[in-house]
């Protein structure tokens, strides 16, 4: 590999170059006095050759004027070797190539269509070869000289041996031979066949990672692709290289898309997208990522996917809600449901009982909610002081509305309400609060959600009202409906698994007293 | 919809988790500095960094960080006696104050409320009163305490537990013994610790049937406007709840609101949470106006935004990952910084 810097600095000229050989890097640097004699230095001529070999032609040009001949007070003694030098130089500026346009400053000419760039061409190699034969390299005194720049024109001509031994590296060689010998390549099996011919020539001295991908891609085998892709690179690149392949090649396509039995019934695409996927998904970081590719799988992506999801952490809230937008993003309703579910009951296990019911209602699980009313119920139904319901107030205003599944959390709702119009008559004697709160009563008793076991302490609360001195507040109908569901609960006492309720041993007897006196008095009223 | 304003746009990739930001405030005018909360993962170490921020010629450079023990929930950061300080709380529970010289933000001390003391272990959100002498503390375990900083002592006193029955996500000062909390369903309330034993007012966030039920997670409250709360949480939500109108918030943004009685039709500029809001201090409030003043929001799906109530939102950033937090620096309120989900920090200079 030749590796050129030109540093032009104010007063001094100096080249670097560094030329590899194997592994190890020469460097060399001409400075402005050793200009003098520049061309007696064999280096100089190799450097040249060698750029010129991969067609840098700039470089050439420029240490080509570089040579002692150009100095002033050498140009009347080397008036000859001077005009080759330039003449070279003019040639190398003068290279026909195939191209729109070149950008300002390159040298070489540019042709746009064929027919005129090979005219050129060979009007260009005659003048090499008239050059070549010219009986000026006879007088030449320098022998440096003569010997160089008659290697140089050899390379343009495309001698083999030349380009050979001028280039470092088979990539080199492979370049050259485009340049110089056949600009027109047809077909890709002979551009295989022309690479193979390099690497015989000049041998790689150790495994580069391009080359056999270069190999494989000129050989148009995507399977030996795709391997030294996976061998040099990151799975990243085996995931997008299926891109690159398919783009233009139906055999790969056909080949990359088939499903295989061996694979388990998915296609090398899918394969490696999931590999790609896997690794992804091992990091804290990149997790969210893999859902892109997952979802581009469609055997086996969505199942991986509901792994990945499920496998997220719910305790932060953070990653929850992350998770939760990704299944809304990809339409994943019964696995962000799922997921809630989790994150509700997690919650609620670690104490954060209101935290656990939002999740909960998100979810939309009634039967957990039910399962946690019960719960609720458990400890609420013991006794119910203005203090345990104002701790319980923010847990009742998660329930909201009708419209909200709560299960058997609704009733708390109404429960409280029913204990506040309660309070309000025993701090007044308003007959209206009072009626209010019998309405609050018997909506209550009506209510299916109204677990059973909370009827006697309802009642039993309810006692002031029942025995309301100014009038009876229930209508007939209502002291039936709440005298039958007193006789439904004596039955259900005699069931065996009945918890009695935490109430005096005369509670009963005493409602039933006052819904028979409210009876009578109510029937007297009509 | 969403216009794109004007603004100098700088990222600076950190190759560490952010999961917070603020600006110091310091009492020079030259040096500016920003506090991360970042995480490692693959040391699992978390950690405070404060780096400084130059203009020109451009540069984000760390300056010095404090370990924590434990991974971080919350920051926030004020000036108090000639200092700067930075507030902490950890997932733990424990509490950190972190004081840093004003004028270059060397970290210069430390005090801590450890572990187990004020919080259980969870999540726990804080506000920093500005002056730096009151820091309410609110957790996910459903308690809130104050914490009084001293020059080298604290004191803390609980407030409030309701046993784990209310969890709190979000909290900000509104006056000297003023605070609002907000929670799960959109929940706010109102606290006066001249009224203690429980909140004095509070909002049910679903009970409005056009409003689905989400998680708030930032409150702001404008010092000249002490009666309106303006909340910003799931679905995009960004609302206002004026203590003197409280059944009827107004809705500056969200995918929740339907079009029902009351609610016009709104514009939302984010559809997924909304992480932060902040009201966009560059603009001169008009205290005559009795318009919710424009407010800032960064969301998850990468919209960094002002909205204004009445008119269309404006665009600020719009990333392809999300957008954790933010902070609108309060000498220079065109400057904000907010911090990537992948791994970066982005400074916005408005024009």
């Amino acid at each position: 590999m030749v590796n050129i810097r030109a540093l032009l600095t104010n007063s001094f000229l100096f080249y670097y170059y560094c030329i590899k050989t194997g592994h190890v890097w020469h460097t060399y640097r001409f400075s402005g006095t050793d200009l003098f004699v520049i061309e007696d230095d064999p280096r100089y001529w190799e450097v040249m050759s060698s750029a010129l070999s991969v067609g840098w032609l700039d470089i050439v040009v420029k240490m080509l004027r570089l040579h002692g001949s150009y100095q002033l007070d050498q140009l009347s003694n080397r008036e000859l070797e001077n005009g080759l030098v330039e003449a070279v130089a003019v040639l190398i500026s003068k290279m026909p190539r195939l191209r729109p346009e070149s950008a300002a400053g390159n040298l070489g000419e540019c042709f746009k269509s064929k027919p005129d760039f090979i005219k050129a061409w060979e009007k260009w190699r005659s003048q090499i070869t008239k050059l070549d034969c010219s009986p000026f390299w006879i007088q030449c005194d320098n022998q440096q000289t003569r010997v160089g720049l008659r290697n140089l024109l050899q390379v343009m001509l495309g001698n083999t041996e030349s380009l050979c031994t001028a280039s470092c590296y088979w990539v080199e060689l492979y370049i050259s031979h485009f340049l110089y010998i056949r600009p027109f390549m047809i077909g890709v099996e002979s551009m295989y066949n022309l690479a193979q011919k390099c690497i015989q020539l000049k041998p790689p001295t150790g495994t580069h990672r391009l080359t056999g991908l270069l190999i494989g891609i000129l050989g148009e085998n995507t399977e030996v692709v795709l391997a030294e892709i996976s061998r040099e690179f990151g799975p990243w690149m085996v995931a997008h290289a299926v891109e690159l392949l398919t783009a233009g090649s139906e055999q790969a396509e056909i080949l990359l898309y088939d499903e295989r039995y061996n694979l388990g019934g998915i296609s090398m695409v899918e394969l490696h997208r999931l590999a790609y996927a896997q690794v992804l998904s091992s990091h804290a970081l990149t997790w969210q990522i893999a859902p892109i590719y997952l979802t581009s799988c469609m055997k086996q992506g969505m199942g991986l996917l509901e792994n990945l999801l499920y496998r997220q952490s719910v305790q932060h809230n953070n990653m929850l809600l992350k998770n939760i937008e990704i299944c809304r993003l990809y339409e994943l309703d019964h696995i962000s449901s799922n997921i809630m579910k989790v994150a509700g009951v997690y919650h609620w296990k670690h104490g954060r009982k209101g935290a656990g019911v939002f999740w909960l209602q998100q979810s939309q699980d009634t039967n957990c909610l039910d399962r946690i009313a019960q719960q609720l119920f458990d400890s609420v139904g013991k006794s119910i002081s203005d203090e345990s319901f104002k701790q319980w107030e923010g847990l009742i205003e998660l329930l909201g509305s009708e419209s909200k599944p709560a299960g058997g959390l609704e009733f708390l709702h109404k429960y409280r309400d029913f204990k506040k119009s309660l309070q309000m008559v025993y701090s007044g004697k308003s007959t209206d609060a009072a009626r209010q709160a019998v309405g609050s009563l018997i909506l209550l008793m009506k209510n299916p959600s109204t677990p059973q076991r909370f009827w006697l302490p309802l009642l039993f609360d309810s006692l002031k009202l029942l025995n309301w001195k100014d009038s009876p507040l229930l209508s007939v109908s209502e002291t039936n409906l709440l005298l039958n569901k007193l006789q439904e609960f004596s039955l259900a006492r005699q069931r065996p698994h009945f918890t009695e309720p935490n109430l005096p041993p005369q509670a009963l007897s005493s409602i039933r007293l006052a819904l028979a006196t409210n009876l009578g008095r109510a029937i007297l009223d009509e | 919809m969403a216009v794109t304003a004007n603004s100098e746009i700088h990222r600076f990739p950190q190759y560490k988790y952010i999961d917070a930001v603020r600006w110091l405030p310091v009492l020079s005018a030259f040096n500016r500095f920003a506090v991360l909360a970042t995480s490692d993962f693959d040391s699992n170490l978390s950690s405070i960094e404060i780096h400084s921020f130059k203009p020109n010629p451009l540069s984000f450079e760390f300056q010095s960080s404090w370990t924590s023990p434990s991974p971080i929930s919350s920051i926030k950061s004020s000036q108090f006696l000639q200092k700067s300080i930075i507030a902490s709380s950890t997932s733990s529970g424990s509490l950190h104050f972190l004081f840093a010289d004003s004028t270059d933000a060397r970290l210069v001390s430390e005090v801590s409320v450890p572990e187990n003391e004020l919080h259980l272990e969870g999540k726990c959100c804080i506000d920093l009163m500005d002056g730096g002498v009151e820091c309410v503390t609110v957790g996910d375990d459903g308690r809130i305490n104050l914490v009084t900083v001293g020059d080298s002592n604290l004191n803390y006193r609980r407030l409030f537990d309701s046993g784990g029955l209310v969890s709190y996500t979000s909290v900000k000062w509104a006056s000297p013994v003023e605070f609002a909390t907000g929670g799960y369903g959109f929940g706010l309330h109102w606290w006066d610790q001249r009224k203690p034993g429980g909140p004095v007012s509070q909002f049910k966030g679903n009970w409005d049937k056009n409003l689905n039920s989400g998680i708030v997670h930032s409150i702001d409250i404008h010092p000249s406007r002490k009666h309106t709360c303006l909340a910003a949480g799931s679905l995009g939500t960004v609302l206002a709840w004026d203590l003197r109108m409280q059944q009827q918030p107004i809705i500056l943004s969200g995918t929740g609101a339907g079009d029902g009685a009351g609610n016009t039709a709104v514009q939302s500029i984010s559809e997924s949470e909304v992480w932060e809001v902040q009201y966009d201090r560059c603009i001169k409030s008009n205290t005559s106006s009795t318009r919710i003043l424009p407010a800032m929001i960064c969301s998850e799906d990468g919209i960094l935004g002002v909205i204004e109530q009445g008119e269309e939102p404006i665009e600020l950033l719009a990333e392809p990952c999300a957008i954790n937090s933010f902070d609108i620096d309060r000498h220079n309120p065109l400057d904000v910084i907010c911090s990537l989900e992948w791994e970066s920090v982005a400074i916005l200079t408005r024009q």
